[in-house]
């Protein structure tokens, strides 16, 4: 664990910030952080502090997502959006092989491993937990994807505190946030000087170190050590955001998923629209699809490695049809997968907590409602 | 932006290994068996009852079980049917062609039975994955009490290597077809393998608690089959299932073939009845 090696807190202001963007941009080949785009905070490459969603915060609910103007200087006053990590480690088009026909014979070129090292900026502890769960199951074990350990093992994480989660968040109680405690370089807690409210240069916060490297690059920005005063505030702070949730995972999530015949899976079917937003945006769906593809020419054939989603018919397809032809049967895949098997496949639950799939479900459904209808006994939720 | 998922190199399972087809056997309509090897070094070892990924230039692959003896070092052997546009490039292959394949993958029969009665019970295309372990159970006969397959087909021109149960019957292995209705000139069992299973241990006197099976075919007539034989007093644990399902990377990494618990190309495809009887009985799951 990385946090037996943290150090500081040194004090840290926006200036600063400008500061560690450009010396990030400087190390790596790409810096990514959130940026406000088409009214949705993205994770996209970012040329400096600037870029950042600046005095912005979000609205989320089930189904619902917006962008509102604070005035705040704050760079990081917001929940999760869309991204996470996954779309870096794990992305969405990957390449595998080019085959060609060549002398009666097929000549296979395996892609090259991926060399592209990047820097991200505001990963929040639920996407560090996320990126230990995804890596397991891409990594763990013989045959793992070499190409998913090379983007991991290049990637340079500044973490940020959630002091603004989002009322969709529920990662206090899956145990993976909301304050980053392990697998990052350097961890930000940002928020507001409490007498001067509104003026961007009062911005002011904490960074710590949870690696070697990320305390070089604090040596480089020559910050000085945080005040007692300074700690006290940032403890304050954190305290007042885990009382913001207002979502849980319950306790028995991973037994009342386990119960194949419950009337309340005919009853999220019927809402479901199978449209696999949840596991686009969830952090840690990792299933994947081989596309491949034959040139115009006959000669040579491409294969990718594509997303794929236990929400179409065609992901169980078998020689006479779909195996999960429902989409009763489809969600109960999903959710019985995310919180209940994934325990038997992995040693732990595949939700981290970030409450993506509960925003972007263009059907409001709420894993944290589900479950807890689950929950109830049978005869009374139907 | 360079982001490649490039295999590893050297790793069977993730490297494509090209093969040559050798030889293409018509079996039962709309089945082919291709033999092949590698075109560099011998085939691989594999335990019976493993799987490769077979793929078809410019168009998929499939997973197909290993049909040849896991002893021959010449050749490997799989047993296709034609379903899809893979399986279809697959089985329109002629010797001298060159395909792909990436394997052994998944769990193997276990064979370790030794002195107890090995019951084989296959439904259709199901016989094709059991067909190494019936030739690794003739080739130590002598560590069993008795092996005996039951077979079934929708019709006696789909019974599957119909022309190798003599070799087998006359090195020690009881075969008995069945298939689904009646037809003029067959003096052969007629019904449903869970119900002629029922009446070859009747008649053969077999005792079923010290029976261990092998069952493949389809979901359909695995789990009536299992059933039957631990009403008859087989234990469930020795009941072994072949289970497929929609398996894409081989190497537990896609999620495609997940029952349950179970990531059927690392857990699988062989698993022991108790450890989907519940996935096996509930529709869709």
């Amino acid at each position: 664990m990385t946090g037996d090696l943290a150090t500081g807190a040194w004090a840290f202001t926006a200036r600063d910030l400008h500061r560690l963007i450009a010396l990030l941009a400087e190390e790596f080949d790409e810096v990514i952080g959130p940026v406000a785009v088409d009214g949705v905070i993205r994770m996209r490459p970012i040329g400096d502090a600037g870029d950042l969603p600046t005095g912005i915060t979000d609205e989320q609910e089930a189904g619902t997502y917006r962008l509102q103007t604070t005035g705040s200087g704050l760079h990081f006053s917001y929940g999760p959006g869309p991204d996470s990590l996954k779309a870096i480690v794990h992305p969405p088009r990957s390449p595998v092989w080019t085959m060609r026909r060549s002398d009666g014979t097929i000549v296979v070129d395996p892609a090259d491993p991926p060399t592209t090292t990047r820097a991200v900026i505001g990963v929040r502890a639920c996407d560090l937990a996320a990126l230990d769960v995804l890596g397991r199951t891409q990594t763990d074990g013989p045959h793992a994807d070499g190409g998913f350990a090379d983007r991991r093992d290049d990637l340079f994480l500044v973490a940020v505190d959630c002091t603004h989660p989002a009322p969709t968040c529920l990662c206090p109680s899956t145990g993976d946030g909301p304050v980053a405690e392990h697998g990052y370089d350097l961890a930000i807690t940002e928020f507001v000087h409490p007498h001067r409210v509104f003026t961007r240069h009062t911005v002011h916060g904490l960074v710590r170190a949870g690696t070697g490297r990320g305390r070089a690059v604090v040596e480089r920005l020559h910050l000085a050590p945080a005040t007692p005063q300074l700690s006290a505030q940032r403890r304050a702070e954190l305290y007042e955001s885990r009382h913001r949730f207002v979502r849980e995972m319950p306790d028995d999530a991973a037994s009342v998923v386990m119960q194949p015949d419950h009337p309340r899976w005919q009853e999220v079917g019927e809402r479901c629209l199978t449209c696999g937003n949840c596991t686009a945006v969830c952090p840690t769906c990792f299933c994947t699809d081989m596309e491949d593809r034959l040139d115009p020419d006959g000669v040579t054939a491409t294969r990718t490695k594509v997303w794929d989603t236990c929400f179409s018919t065609e992901f169980s397809h078998l020689g006479d049809g779909p195996h999960r032809a429902s989409p009763m049967s489809r969600y109960r895949h999903w959710l019985t997968h995310k919180v209940g098997t994934w325990h038997d496949q992995f040693d732990e639950s595949g939700c981290v907590g970030c409450g993506r799939c509960i925003t972007w479900c263009p059907a409001g459904i709420d894993l944290t409602a589900e479950l807890e209808a689950l929950g109830r006994p049978a005869e009374v939720v139907a | 932006m360079n982001s490649a998922g490039g295999p590893t190199t050297g790793d069977p399972l993730l490297v494509p290994q090209v093969h040559e087809v050798t030889d293409v056997i018509d079996e039962i309509p709309e089945v082919v068996t291709i033999r092949c090897r590698p075109e560099r070094g011998p085939p691989f070892d594999f335990v019976p009852g493993q799987a490769s990924m077979v793929g078809a230039f410019g168009i998929g692959e499939a997973a197909i079980s290993i049909s040849s003896p896991a002893g021959e070092s010449r050749f490997h052997e799989y047993t296709i049917r034609r379903a899809g546009a893979i399986t279809s490039a697959l089985t329109r292959m002629r010797p001298g062609d060159r395909f792909w394949v990436r394997g052994p993958f998944g769990t193997g029969w276990d064979l370790d039975l030794d002195g107890r009665d090995v019951l084989l019970a296959a439904g259709g295309i199901g016989l094709a994955p059991l067909r190494s372990a019936l030739y690794a159970l003739e080739r130590q006969r002598e560590r069993y009490a008795g092996v005996t397959l039951v077979v079934g087909a929708r019709a006696s021109r789909s019974l599957l290597y119909g022309h190798e149960y003599e070799w087998w019957r006359e090195h020690g292995i009881a075969v008995f077809e069945t298939i689904d209705r009646p037809e003029p000139d067959w003096t052969r069992r007629v019904g449903f393998v869970p119900d002629a299973l029922g009446a070859v241990i009747d008649e053969l006197g077999i005792d079923a608690p010290n029976t261990s099976a092998l069952i493949c075919g389809p979901d359909e007539m695995m789990r009536p089959t299992a059933e039957r034989l631990a009403e008859l007093g087989t234990p469930p644990a020795r009941i072994q299932l072949m289970l497929e399902r929609n398996m894409q990377c081989g190497n537990a990494r896609c999620g495609h073939c997940q029952l349950g618990g179970l990531l059927l190309c690392r857990d699988g495809p062989v698993v022991r009845y108790p450890a989907v009887a519940g996935a096996l009985a509930t529709a869709e799951w």
